[in-house]
């Protein structure tokens, strides 16, 4: 530890906008992270109040009823079932329309085409980014079942929020991927600097017989003690500011009802996010030190070909 | 101890630094070596502490053969000697006792031993009342000897010091030849580089002269030159 902070003493300046940069870096993943984890909860709140109506028609016999509840409740990601008959969703029909268009409820041709239906929502178990795919399964094969009419889900909506969820999430991870080797260059360039200006500290170790690992392990210890203290400032700030933010739009989009829902990346990532921040810092230092062994310093000295004296 | 046969270092160019040396030095020995700059004593110092290889020929030091010794034995190879520069490469934010104590805590010994060898040492050279200060604020004569207590603290078999006097003034000097003699007296193999001729006329120590990559003379003092006080530098 006291070479880091006699690093410190000696480059400050370097170290600060070292530390700014790689700062700067875990915020923006740490952002996209929560950006990409309230995306996908809201899919799933949005998933799990998602109801799927099977209209059956009009001249869907009892056993054709039967057959669809059988294969619904077998379903292992089915929940919820409800069979709701015509009378039932005419009583609905009414109940809903009659201070809206109570000329409607008079029309009793317009009426006579209610279908009876079953109701469900698919477990909770299921994945948001499954969602789409198993309503898809689910609707293709009810629709081919005998007395099936038509099965509604919101299909346009809901694929159209998972893809763009889904794109979201690839440029999030490329991003990322990218953020963090420009953070392992920067974290880099920081150690190369450090093993220059401690050249001569290496060169005496050399020459009392520390070894390779010796002389390399406070570089890599170094590298990881700064990139995690970036991640931790970090991930600190994005939950600052994540914190103000919502905070800030809380009214404006209350009508979404999903303030309450929105939260910062869980316990799990923040740690994810810490460990690779730590481990991406002492690879980074890692390569910069790998070549540093016991001849390193005499071989840098004699590549000119000549001797001091 | 130290042993060159048929030796020979040539750098790209060519510049050939060091042609056919052949040298021999006994445990205990206290050896000087003298020549012109770029003669190739700090070639042959390179060889002596495996930060170098020779083109051709053998070097053999405290029994490792330094041409096949492989990278991961050079720093078990360093444990076993002593180096010593004329810039002293003292570690400047470490004070004179973290400087001496660094070949002992890189072997891995414990602190309370390690502390124990340190003040020893630091007596030894006369600086056990300076342990706490750093390098910048003691003498050149006092820094030197912290960096031969550097040297010897873990006991070495050899200790090669290259022009370690070439800093100091006259009677620092003498100081310092006398620690490394009092080295010497202990069983270390004492090999120093030096340009000062009277110096080593008054020690009456075996002596070498490298000329041009050669070996140009190669003196020991008989019993009776050393009791009669010949001068060396008239050979």
């Amino acid at each position: 530890m006291s070479l880091l902070f006699e690093k410190w003493q000696g480059q400050a300046k370097l170290q600060f906008a070292t530390l700014s940069v790689l700062v700067a870096s875990f915020c923006v993943i740490a952002g996209v992270l929560t950006v990409s984890h309230n995306l996908s909860k809201i899919l799933t709140l949005w998933g799990e109040s998602l109801q799927v109506s099977v209209y059956m028609n009009e001249a869907a016999s009892p056993e054709s009823v039967t057959s669809v509840e059988k294969m619904l409740s077998e379903n292992k990601n089915v929940d919820k079932i409800k069979y709701v008959t015509k009378d039932q969703a005419l009583g609905q029909f009414r109940d809903q329309m009659a201070s809206y268009a109570p000329d409607l409820l008079n029309d009793s041709d317009l009426l006579r085409f209610i279908p009876s239906s079953f109701q469900f929502s698919l477990n909770k178990n299921v994945a948001p980014a499954e969602h789409l795919q198993i309503m898809q399964g689910l609707a293709g094969s009810l629709k081919v079942q005998p007395g099936v009419d038509e099965v509604s889900y919101g299909q346009d909506w809901i694929k159209s929020y998972s893809s763009i969820t889904q794109g979201l999430n690839y440029v999030g991870a490329f991003f990322i991927g990218i953020i963090f080797i420009s953070a392992g260059f920067v974290m880099s360039n920081s150690i190369n600097t450090s093993v220059q200006q401690k050249r001569a500290e290496i060169e005496v170790l050399e020459l009392i017989g520390a070894t390779s690992r010796q002389i390399r392990k406070p570089f890599v210890i170094e590298g990881a003690v700064v990139a995690g203290v970036s991640s931790v400032i970090a991930l600190a700030l994005t939950w600052g500011l994540f914190s103000s933010t919502k905070n800030a739009l809380k009214d404006q989009i209350s009508f979404l009802q999903l303030n309450e829902h929105l939260e910062f990346i869980g316990a799990g990532q923040t740690i994810s996010v810490f460990s690779l921040a730590v481990l991406l810092g002492a690879f980074a230092s890692w390569l910069c030190v790998r070549r540093i062994n016991t001849g390193w310093s005499a071989s840098q000295k004699s590549k000119d070909g000549r001797e001091k004296a | 101890m130290i042993e060159f046969s048929h030796v020979y270092k040539t750098y790209p160019g060519p510049v050939h630094a060091l042609k056919n040396i052949d040298l021999k030095i006994d445990k205990g020995e206290f050896v000087f070596m003298t020549g012109p700059s770029g003669a190739g004593k700090t070639t042959l110092f390179k060889m002596l502490s495996a930060f170098d290889q020779a083109t051709s020929g053998r070097v053999k030091v405290c029994g490792y053969d330094l041409g096949k010794i492989s990278m991961n034995e050079v720093p078990y190879f360093r444990r076993r000697i002593g180096v010593v520069f004329q810039d002293f490469r003292l570690l400047k934010d470490k004070t004179l006792f973290e400087n001496v104590a660094l070949p002992l805590i890189v072997r891995g010994d414990r602190g309370s031993s390690i502390a124990k060898r340190v003040y020893d040492v630091l007596e030894q050279v006369g600086l056990g009342h300076k342990s706490d200060q750093l390098p910048e604020y003691v003498s050149g004569g006092e820094q030197q000897r912290t960096a031969i207590a550097r040297a010897i603290i873990h006991q070495p078999e050899v200790l090669i010091a290259d022009e370690p006097t070439g800093n100091l003034d006259p009677k620092l000097s003498e100081d310092i030849m006398d620690l490394l003699e009092r080295v010497s007296a202990q069983g270390t193999t004492v090999f120093v580089a030096t340009h000062d001729h009277d110096m080593v006329a008054r020690r009456r120590k075996r002596t070498i002269e490298i000329k041009d990559g050669m070996i140009a003379f190669d003196h020991r003092f008989s019993n009776r030159e050393i009791i009669g006080g010949n001068d060396v530098s008239s050979i």
